[in-house]
């Protein structure tokens, strides 16, 4: 494997793995926002 | 001024459900088998480039159109594809637009179901080391081949059914197991069927890829005659930007691959299909949008890049050689159904991580089916007036139908490939294009950022509306013709001279067809009950 093989291999690892833990940590620490069940008029 | 007609109406209990329900509607075969094939095939590490690059100008915008106009018409009181383009377009012809909202992920649904049987098959199988029993090293490439054409029947039309005696062999016991399962989570509806379903099948999958991927990456060098075959090596060929007769720059020149990115990224991400949009109107008005599609993105491209992208080729590398390795990577079903299956019953606990790898790519395959049964389901209750029994005893015909067409003209697998390309992949660029202007050019760029970022968790910056607008678009349609004049101008697999010669692909086109107009039909009853309803809803 070489130099350039490991910086874009760790680099896109890296990148989606941080990503999608920083989007779960964010769902699980942020308070969710809703409405009444009704919807609006059919419009 | 009109009374506003109000009903309580299905919707997601968490918003870790909506984000299950999507990501697992967008994780597939196509994150463990399709893209490291793809990747492989195009200098791995190049290919990442234009890869992330269609993600940001075009999977994202695409995604987050997708969100905002399903939120937007399902607060309206819309769940099909058809309703929801009614509400944002008024114009006579937007809900028979919406209609390719059901064609797709109906088809789709016909043939991928069998796909998901053969998961399920092959992990019992692997498991049981019914596909070597009795054979030597030498005879597992010809084993692998002979079982995967009798499992599916790809030898011979009606092979799989007529079998007999040993039909229990062939997939359709396991086609007959996942129909049941499929039907069974949508009769429960949204909360107790999809959304339970999906929040503890993905995790699993996760679990399960993990499992494996740890196992890859301890494997080292298992072929003590061929030390070159080892772990770094195995991952160079996947991830190593450029080759000796290529270099990275002049991968980044080639065309093909920035247009088999950007397809990779677009059918990973399942945009264009008309089921997230379905998915996205059973949020309530001021549920979070923003974030909640980031992260079911992210979901999908971690299962891909992350986890897909560090097994699969890597391990074929490693046991069968960079050869070998080579010869599967233009081919999902060859490299997950024939050579998987040799690298497994070579592997140390091979038959336990083979069962473990098929297990997750069944699961895979069936939190998205389940996916593709939800939209139509969604009309025939919103616009037909039916209930949850008749909806889902009129579509298991539908479908049934549909999959036993598949399974009987599975000679060279031609029906399934058929509707992959008809479906499966033509109309979902048109289906994407029609979305992408419709947020951009009606419903307007101001009222959909208004709409992205009400309730939203995190704020959605006005540039990405001005690539919704203009950049998607123009990069979609230049994907989408390209495309398009490479598929008719082929010398091989041009399924246009195919449509022309090939009896078994135009009684398939046909079916499609007639498909088509069925939920036309639908839709236009639909439309007439709407009108009525609204005109009974004025004072």
């Amino acid at each position: 494997m070489t130099t350039g093989g490991w910086a874009i291999m760790l680099l896109s690892v890296g990148f989606v793995t941080t990503l999608f833990a920083w989007c779960i940590w964010k769902v699980l620490t942020t308070n969710r926002k809703g409405g009444p069940d009704e919807h609006e008029p059919r419009t | 001024m009109a009374r506003p007609v109000l009903k309580t109406r299905e919707t997601w209990a968490t918003r870790l459900g909506v984000i299950m329900a999507v990501t697992g509607s967008a994780v597939g075969l196509g994150n463990f088998l399709r893209f490291p094939g793809k990747a492989a095939a195009y200098e791995g590490g190049a290919f990442m480039v234009p890869y992330f690059i269609a993600l940001l100008l075009l999977g994202l915008p695409i995604a987050w159109a997708e969100w905002s106009m399903g939120r937007y018409g399902g607060v309206r009181g819309y769940n099909s594809l058809p309703g929801i383009f009614r509400v944002i377009w008024k114009n006579r012809i937007s809900p028979y637009l919406g209609a390719f909202g059901l064609l797709i992920p109906v088809v789709i649904y016909m043939y991928y179901v069998y796909i998901e049987a053969w998961c399920l098959g092959y992990a019992v199988k692997v498991a049981r080391g019914d596909l070597f029993a009795g054979a030597g090293p030498e005879q597992y490439g010809e084993r692998s081949a002979e079982f995967f054409r009798n499992f599916t029947g790809v030898a011979e039309n009606g092979l799989a059914i007529s079998q007999g005696t040993n039909w229990l062999d062939s997939a359709i016991p396991y086609l007959v197991l996942c129909f049941a399962l499929n039907f069974l989570l949508i009769y429960r509806g949204l909360n107790k069927g999809i959304e339970w379903f999906c929040k503890w099948a993905m995790p699993a999958l996760i679990v399960c890829a993990l499992i494996v991927l740890v196992r890859v990456l301890t494997l080292g060098a298992p072929i003590a005659e061929r030390p070159e075959q080892n772990l770094t090596n195995g991952l160079g060929f996947m991830w190593n930007p450029g080759t000796a007769n290529i270099s990275f720059w002049q991968s980044l020149g080639n065309a093909q691959m920035w247009l088999e990115a950007a397809g990779q990224i677009f059918f990973s991400l399942s945009v264009g299909f008309g089921i997230i949009m379905c998915y996205a109107s059973y949020l309530r008005q001021n549920d979070d949008i923003a974030l909640s599609s980031i992260t079911s993105a992210a979901g999908n491209e971690f299962c891909e890049v992350a986890l897909g992208g560090m097994i699969t080729i890597p391990v074929a590398f490693i046991f069968l050689g960079a050869a070998a390795a080579g010869q599967y990577v233009g081919s999902s079903f060859d490299l997950g159904f024939k050579a998987l299956p040799i690298v497994f019953e070579h592997m140390p606990l091979g038959r336990f991580v083979g069962f473990v790898f098929f297990t997750l790519l069944f699961l895979a395959a069936i939190t998205s089916s389940l996916s593709m049964l939800q939209p139509a389901i969604a009309l025939l209750e919103e616009g037909c007036g039916m209930t949850r029994r008749t909806s889902v005893a009129v579509l298991g015909l539908l479908t049934a139908i549909g999959s036993g067409f598949v399974v009987y003209f599975s000679k060279d697998l031609m029906a399934l490939d058929t509707m992959d390309f008809w479906v499966g992949s033509l109309c979902i660029f048109i289906l994407a294009t029609i979305q992408v202007l419709l947020f951009g050019w009606v419903m307007g760029i101001d009222k959909g950022h208004e709409e992205l970022n009400r309730g939203g968790a995190i704020r959605i910056p006005r540039l990405v509306m001005f690539i919704i607008k203009y950049v998607a678009p123009v990069y979609l349609l230049a994907i989408f013709f390209t495309w398009l004049y490479q598929q008719a101008t082929a010398e091989k697999g041009n399924y246009f001279m195919t449509l022309k010669s090939n009896s078994t692909a135009q009684l398939t086109v046909g079916f499609i067809v007639l498909t088509l107009v069925f939920f036309m039909v639908v839709v236009a009853r639909s439309v007439k009950r709407w009108e009525r309803r609204e005109r009974e809803a004025q004072p």
